[in-house]
């Protein structure tokens, strides 16, 4: 797959602050993204080298195979950003803001463009007034709306979700889970983990400023040494039961059954499937938190 | 690009309305203060000064004389400048600019050029209705008599305007801290005001035409414009020098 971020071997120091050290990874085209990390492990601050707003100390950056600081006016073109910290002037409606936004991004329409986002996220609603009046959930509205300008090949968003509503958040999953199907890219930073757990198709845990692991979920899974099969059955008592007396570890939730410390889940089924309980084994889903906790402690 | 950022920039809400009514009620609300409590009113020339009762056509003078408008318009222009270019007011606001397709270059020259325009035309419209006013019998005569040196007038409060803007744009850059970037202008301006620049903002008013033999009719002679223009001449390349350190700064700085 073609990488549409690349970030090779990035220091950022700011005075005697080492922000990222010798930070390497690549982002594929059409990927779902995340980039974890608590706060202040650097999640920002690389976001930021790559969208050209920091230079970094040392080290490469990519963006579309072009310097994002010395190109960053051509990036946008096709690529969209927001941070947290996102701030059109008080005095602007969201509706004056998106649509110069739209003409600052090149867009063909800038109004039909404006008007096409806020209305993913609601914004359409409470656009007239001026953005000083809008509450943080507004707000944050509002810079989602921007980053989707033009519909950009690629996404890239730092902590999204804070101050949302459930509905904008729904919204948001939907928009990234239709982008990766038709092959547009999405970053996600976020240290609230469970937003994007079954989304995401790509991870990179960041903590004080270092790449702990990266790569693709099933990849990291791996080098992690977190293996488990997930068993969907409609006898999950039996089944459990069986599974605990051949000496598996297990989670049970309604008819699902995580077995954990195995790779080989038509073993599994095999074997209960011999007992005559029917079982079916489902794609292993990223159970995040534990794949965080255990890279922050090894880190 | 440009056009489009310029006008964001030079229509930034309050900024530019708050720089436009200053300027109206400092000319107009000291004009009309002085002249209830002035009886007589000074009258310059080139060569001496007299003074003469107070008369319907000197408002025009007390405004000038009483205001001199340097005095109010340097701790505006610098407020101003300040906040447009300050980094720790405008950050958040600069990140969301950038990004997009701006180029910071794009975006230092649509700041610069607001405010310049965003002083010059309240400056353009406040000269254009207070000349009349000080002089309607002038005026009433012969109008085009009573605007014949505004260009040159013009000319002198820009290289004033554009000295203060290049000191405010770099101590605003260079300054994290705003109180900073507010201080260290208002107090160069200050020194080079008692230093003598303040003569570059300097009025005659019309009624003293009659009283400058030979010389071009107008409110200031050659000789007198070109001093005053020589004398801020070293501030304006000063803050040439300013301006361009401001952008080398802008252009390189990270929007943490």
């Amino acid at each position: 797959m073609q990488d549409v971020i690349s970030v090779e071997n990035v220091w950022k120091v700011f005075g005697k602050t080492v922000a990222l050290r010798n930070v390497s990874i690549k982002v594929s085209k059409g990927s779902v993204f995340l980039l974890m990390g608590p706060n202040g492990s650097g999640k920002s601050t690389l976001l930021k080298i790559v969208t050209g707003l920091i230079k970094p100390t040392r080290g490469h950056a990519e963006i579309f195979g072009a310097n994002p600081w010395k190109e960053r006016h051509k990036i946008f073109a096709y690529v969209g950003a927001m941070f947290e910290d996102h701030a059109p002037p008080d005095w602007a409606s969201g509706k004056a803001y998106l649509e110069y936004k739209s003409i600052l991004k090149k867009a063909e329409n800038p109004e039909k463009e404006a008007l096409a986002v806020a209305r993913q996220f609601g914004v359409d609603t409470f656009w007239k007034q001026p953005f000083g009046t809008y509450s943080s959930g507004m707000k944050r509205k509002l810079a989602l709306a921007d980053a989707f300008i033009n519909d950009p090949d690629l996404v890239i968003l730092d902590d999204p979700t804070v101050a949302l509503d459930k509905e904008a958040r729904l919204a948001l999953q939907e928009i990234v889970v239709n982008r990766a199907k038709q092959n547009k890219t999405c970053v996600i930073a976020s240290h609230i983990i469970t937003e994007f757990e079954h989304h995401a198709t790509h991870l990179a845990f960041l903590n004080q400023g270092q790449t702990v692991i990266t790569g693709k979920v099933e990849e990291v899974m791996n080098k992690m040494g977190i293996h488990k099969v997930t068993i969907k059955t409609n006898t999950p008592r039996k089944a459990a039961a069986i599974l605990m007396k051949k000496g598996y570890a297990i989670k049970a939730y309604g008819n699902t059954i995580i077995v954990e410390g195995s790779e080989d889940a038509n073993k599994i089924v095999k074997l209960l499937e011999n007992l005559g309980i029917k079982a079916e084994t489902e794609k292993p889903k990223a159970n995040l938190w534990e794949m965080y906790t255990k890279a922050l402690t090894s880190g | 690009m440009f056009p489009k950022v310029l006008k964001w920039e030079f229509l930034a809400g309050k900024r530019f309305y708050l720089v436009f009514v200053l300027y109206f009620l400092t000319l107009f609300s000291l004009g009309s203060y002085t002249s209830y409590i002035i009886q007589n009113v000074e009258h310059k020339t080139p060569d001496e000064y007299d003074i003469r009762p107070l008369t319907p056509g000197t408002m025009i003078d007390i405004v000038w004389e009483a205001s001199d408008v340097w005095w109010f318009s340097f701790p505006v222009v610098i407020a101003y400048a300040v906040f447009t270019f300050s980094y720790e007011l405008d950050k958040k606001i600069l990140r969301t600019y950038l990004l997009s397709c701006v180029k910071k270059r794009t975006l230092f020259l649509a700041k610069l050029l607001s405010i310049q325009l965003g002083l010059f035309i309240p400056l353009i419209i406040s000269l254009l209705i207070a000349y009349p006013l000080g002089d309607p019998i002038l005026f009433g005569s012969n109008p085009l008599e009573v605007y014949v040196n505004l260009p040159r007038r013009l000319l002198l409060v820009a290289s004033m305007l554009y000295i203060m803007v290049g000191i405010s744009a770099l101590s605003s850059t260079v300054f994290k801290n705003p109180l900073y970037a507010f201080a260290a202008p208002i107090a160069i301006v200050y020194t080079l005001n008692i230093a003598g620049l303040r003569v570059v903002s300097e009025y005659v008013p019309p009624q003293c035409y009659q009283d400058i033999i030979p010389g071009p009719i107008g409110l200031l002679t050659n000789e007198y414009f070109f001093s005053i223009l020589s004398m801020a001449l070293p501030a304006v390349i000063a803050s040439t020098i300013a301006l361009i350190i401001a952008y080398t700064i802008f252009i390189r700085r990270d929007i943490v």
